[in-house]
């Protein structure tokens, strides 16, 4: 008897050993998630390799994942079924995934910018269209697509897509018009000119550049477009930016954030993702609440 | 240079594996045989199914993967073996279940173009079994376009009038041909297109003509296929279809001895094919393939890339790791690795080498992409959209009804040598002859019923008075009266005595002339396992020049009534020589079923032509 006794006593030692190593090898590793261990993210869909980036680093926990605005995001159930301490996803994802929470309560808190850059297009051949010429307005999308143009602009419901698709949408009302009088049909028209499935940023300015036809003009953050061969980048009039942020989840902590963001590699992938790191500034609610307004209608 | 045939590739390809196999010890590191692609030692192989025209491509990428550090896996090391398989064919095995065939069932898939994995996918679908095929990468393109010879393209307003499938269609129809144009000289408008369901190009170009024909560029649906004004151009774009087959290789060769001969404006008028085999032809490799020595020569008339103005597709060449039950996780990871592998930038430039666009963004088009070689890395302009699967599937069914009726003789060998054994080894196994009736029996059902086929056997001393050349087995007739009697008729057939091969090749091709019939394809296959032995070789030789000029002068323009001579070599001792000189005077294809073991697959082959 005495025998198992001393042998369940000491398994009951190793075990408490197990668990203090873990928690201080959590503090040791500077991390902040729940428990102590490293964070886990999930990032919006072509946002994945800052993910990856910050995995690598040892930033977050490499088992990152992939969400976005509708189903998953605002879910609470989905995310309660996973350990996700942060969001990195484009503004302002969190305000609008927190709208569609159906018991009221925010999941996500306030975000953190970590780069951005103004929304411009990049075009193959001059655009002559209405709204077209200098200085040119997002009429001239509109007014290209109805000339024949293909344009990408993304997947209409992702948080990609809205942003990206916001500045035409918004050029189609008059100054007293609201989101609710938007002609559907016609931003429909835009988001779907292309014969090309949508997809995200990344990999349509991809499609852009190596496959000929498939678009003729491209929407996204004006640093990932520049520089693309055989394009002309223009950044046309009004207040648009796409900023990156960090989104986490309310009660995570945000202490890791900086040090994460300031690491060279990391400030690669996100200035591959076609912004500025450092920079941007949030949007305030009413912003957040005109996009999900563009969104509820445009995905009806 | 000769027409490098799949089912020869494919065939060197097998016995190259097992004389390496033969030969190669344990050990790793693998790749110690001379071309690094025989030997895996101790390496897990990662076999790859590729389409035929980027073979050499994938070669040289496997072995400098095999031969880098990109190829250590977590518990050893991946050794990629590629080897060529038609993206239909493929497609065909795949799904179902890899069985039957000499190739190893494939850890990855590279099929031309992503159309594939969805048809794949439709067909499992169908079947109750999951998809094979997910997400891909796509790792190098290159469009569908209309090669033309430039004069032609130039008489059409290349390069300021934008040209489609509408002005194909419209010429095709013509019934002044070229003289519609003020060139008479050229008679009349002469297409070229592969069979889609076994050529990407085949099926890329059935897609960009029946969205033109459907006035669209996107959601073409199983309804558009069905409407009047869609079905009748096809038809009409169909009607100009000199032949199809199973590789456009085939036109290329042709195009490119005709251009010799100062006769390639007479062969073809335009050809459906990718814009890498425009690179191809205009440096002087009109199949894409060099084979060892062969020097290359720039054609006297070079082609054009026509970018359809109504919209084209590209041939992405997608890399699919398979879902399949037969690729294990080290195996996927091999694959997976590999697939990094070609992705970047240094691989990427060996693909621009070869005449294909790079997938990696961060390598710029250049040379060979350029208008020097009759292309233009600006365009296409336009993109259609990949149709859905089940329209894929069902377009694929209606062209089988749609496609150009055919009018062919079937000449096939009956000698005393017919009744071999197709293995020596095997005293007691099936003969040659009992293989190829199989082989043509099967291949019967390729014909559709309004097509007319007919049966000719050949051997010395036939007929009662047992004084003849060969026997017409049955008239050509259409096949819904044919086809049952065909199958008999082969069945019984049995070996006899000699082959006289140029007479009955000559006398087929007079009868073919005779009752030529503008609206089909008109055709012979023949299937011969020897040389000609009529019992008096001293005429071989003025027998075989006579046929050959007569071929030619026929085939060439002179009466713009080509009737096609298929050959097909079967066994060792066909000579094949004297047959691809036969089916080069005639602008058709020589086939070789060297290993009888092949003969169905060969005949199937030949059939695609119709």
């Amino acid at each position: 008897m005495k025998r198992v006794l001393a042998i369940a006593g000491a398994a009951a030692l190793v075990a408490v050993a197990l668990v203090v190593r873990g928690v201080l090898a959590g503090d040791d590793d500077g991390s902040s998630g729940a428990g102590g261990a490293r964070p886990v993210v999930a990032c919006s869909p072509g946002l994945e390799p800052i993910c990856d980036a910050l995995a690598d680093a040892g930033f977050v926990d490499p088992g990152t994942e992939s969400f976005d605005l509708g189903s998953t995001a605002s879910t609470t159930g989905f995310v309660d079924d996973r350990r996700v301490d942060a969001w990195i996803t484009w503004d302002p994802a969190g305000p609008m995934a927190n709208f569609d929470v159906a018991s009221g309560e925010p999941v996500w808190a306030g975000a953190e910018a970590v780069g951005s850059s103004p929304v411009a297009l990049a075009a193959k051949q001059p655009l002559d269209g209405e709204g077209c010429a200098a200085p040119m307005s997002w009429t001239c999308v509109v007014s290209s697509v109805e000339g024949g143009a293909s344009v990408a602009v993304g997947r209409i419901g992702t948080i990609d897509g809205v942003v990206r698709l916001a500045p035409i949408a918004v050029s189609t009302l008059s100054d007293d018009e609201t989101v609710q009088d938007l002609d559907v049909s016609l931003v429909r028209s835009v988001a779907e000119s292309s014969t090309q499935a949508p997809d995200d940023f990344a990999a349509e300015l991809r499609t852009f550049e190596v496959r000929a036809g498939a678009y003729d003009v491209i929407v996204g953050p004006a640093s990932g477009l520049d520089g693309v061969v055989g394009a002309t980048l223009t950044t046309p009039t009004g207040d648009f930016a796409m900023t990156l942020v960090v989104t986490p989840r309310v009660g995570a902590s945000t202490r890791w954030i900086a040090d994460a963001f300031d690491a060279e590699a990391v400030q690669e992938a996100v200035r591959a993702a076609g912004v500025e790191p450092g920079t941007g500034t949030l949007a305030d609610e009413q912003r957040a609440g005109e996009l999900y307004a563009l969104r509820q209608e445009i995905t009806r | 240079m000769r027409i490098t045939r799949t089912i020869r590739a494919v065939a060197l390809g097998t016995a190259l594996a097992i004389v390496a196999a033969a030969c190669g010890g344990g050990g790793g590191g693998g790749g110690g045989d001379e071309d690094g692609l025989g030997d895996p030692g101790d390496c897990t192989v990662v076999d790859v199914a590729v389409s035929s025209e980027k073979i050499d491509l994938m070669r040289a990428l496997a072995k400098e993967f095999n031969a880098s550090d990109a190829s250590d896996l977590d518990d050893g090391c991946a050794f990629v073996r590629p080897y060529p398989k038609s993206s239909g064919g493929a497609a065909e095995l795949l799904a179902n279940g890899w069985t039957g065939d000499s190739d190893p069932a494939p850890v990855i898939w590279s099929p031309a173009a992503s159309s594939w994995g969805a048809i794949l996918n439709q067909r499992l679908s169908e079947a109750g079994e999951a998809a094979m095929t997910g997400d891909a990468v796509s790792f190098m393109l290159t469009p569908l376009v209309i090669a033309m010879p430039k004069p032609m393209a130039q008489a059409l307003g290349w390069p300021d009038t934008p040209i489609g499938w509408r002005d194909i269609a419209e010429l095709a129809t013509s019934p002044d041909g070229w003289a519609s144009k003020g060139h008479p000289e050229w008679g009349s408008f002469k297409l070229g297109k592969t069979n889609p369901n076994f050529s990407t190009s085949g099926l890329s170009a059935l897609i960009g003509q029946t969205y033109a024909a459907a006035g669209k560029t996107r959601d073409l649906s199983t309804e558009d296929l069905k409407r009047a004004e869609v079905t009748d151009f096809s038809q009409d774009v169909e009607s100009a279809v000199v032949h199809y087959g199973d590789i456009t290789m085939t036109f290329l060769n042709n195009w490119f001895r005709t251009d010799r001969g100062g006769t390639s404006l007479n062969y073809a008028s335009a050809v459906a094919v990718e814009e890498k085999s425009v690179i191809d032809y205009n440096q002087g490799n009109p199949d894409g393939v060099l084979e060892p020595g062969e020097q290359v020569r720039k054609p006297k008339v070079p082609l054009v890339a026509i970018y359809p103005e109504e919209g084209t597709l590209y041939s992405d060449n997608p890399l699919y790791v398979l879902k399949a039950d037969w690729v294990d996780a080290t195996e996927r990871a091999g694959a997976e690795a590999f697939v990094e592998f070609v992705q970047l930038a240094a691989n990427q430039e060996k693909v621009l080498e070869y005449g294909f666009r790079p997938g990696n963004p961060d390598v710029a088009l250049s040379s060979p992409i350029s208008e020097a070689n009759g292309v233009d890395p600006d365009q296409p302009s336009k993109l259609l959209q990949v149709p859905q699967p089940a329209v894929m599937v069902a377009l694929l069914d209606r062209w089988k009804e749609q496609r150009k009726e055919a009018r062919v003789m079937l000449v096939l060998d009956v000698s005393g040598s017919m009744q071999d054994p197709t293995d020596p080894a095997d005293p007691s196994g099936p003969s040659k002859l009992e293989l190829a009736q199989k082989a043509a029996i099967e291949s019967l059902g390729e014909f559709k019923s309004t097509d007319d086929v007919g049966l000719r056997v050949f051997s010395t001393n036939l007929g009662p008075q047992s004084d003849q050349d060969y026997l017409d087995v049955l008239p050509i007739q259409p096949m819904a009266d044919n086809r049952e009697a065909l199958k008999n008729r082969i069945r019984d057939l049995v070996p006899r005595n000699g082959t006289p091969l140029y007479t009955v090749t000559s006398e087929a091709y007079d009868a073919m002339l005779a009752s030529y019939d503008p609206t089909r394809i008109n055709a012979i296959v023949l299937l011969t396992d020897g040389t000609n032995d009529d019992g008096d070789d001293s005429d071989d030789s003025d027998q075989l020049q006579a046929l050959l000029t007569k071929l030619k002068a026929n085939n060439n323009g002179e009466n713009d009534k080509p009737v096609r001579v298929f050959a097909i070599g079967y066994g060792t001792e066909a000579n094949r020589d004297v047959l691809e000189q036969i089916t080069d005077a005639s602008n058709a294809a020589y086939y070789s079923a060297s290993d009888p073991e092949t003969i169905t697959k060969v005949f199937t082959a030949v059939i695609s032509n119709f």
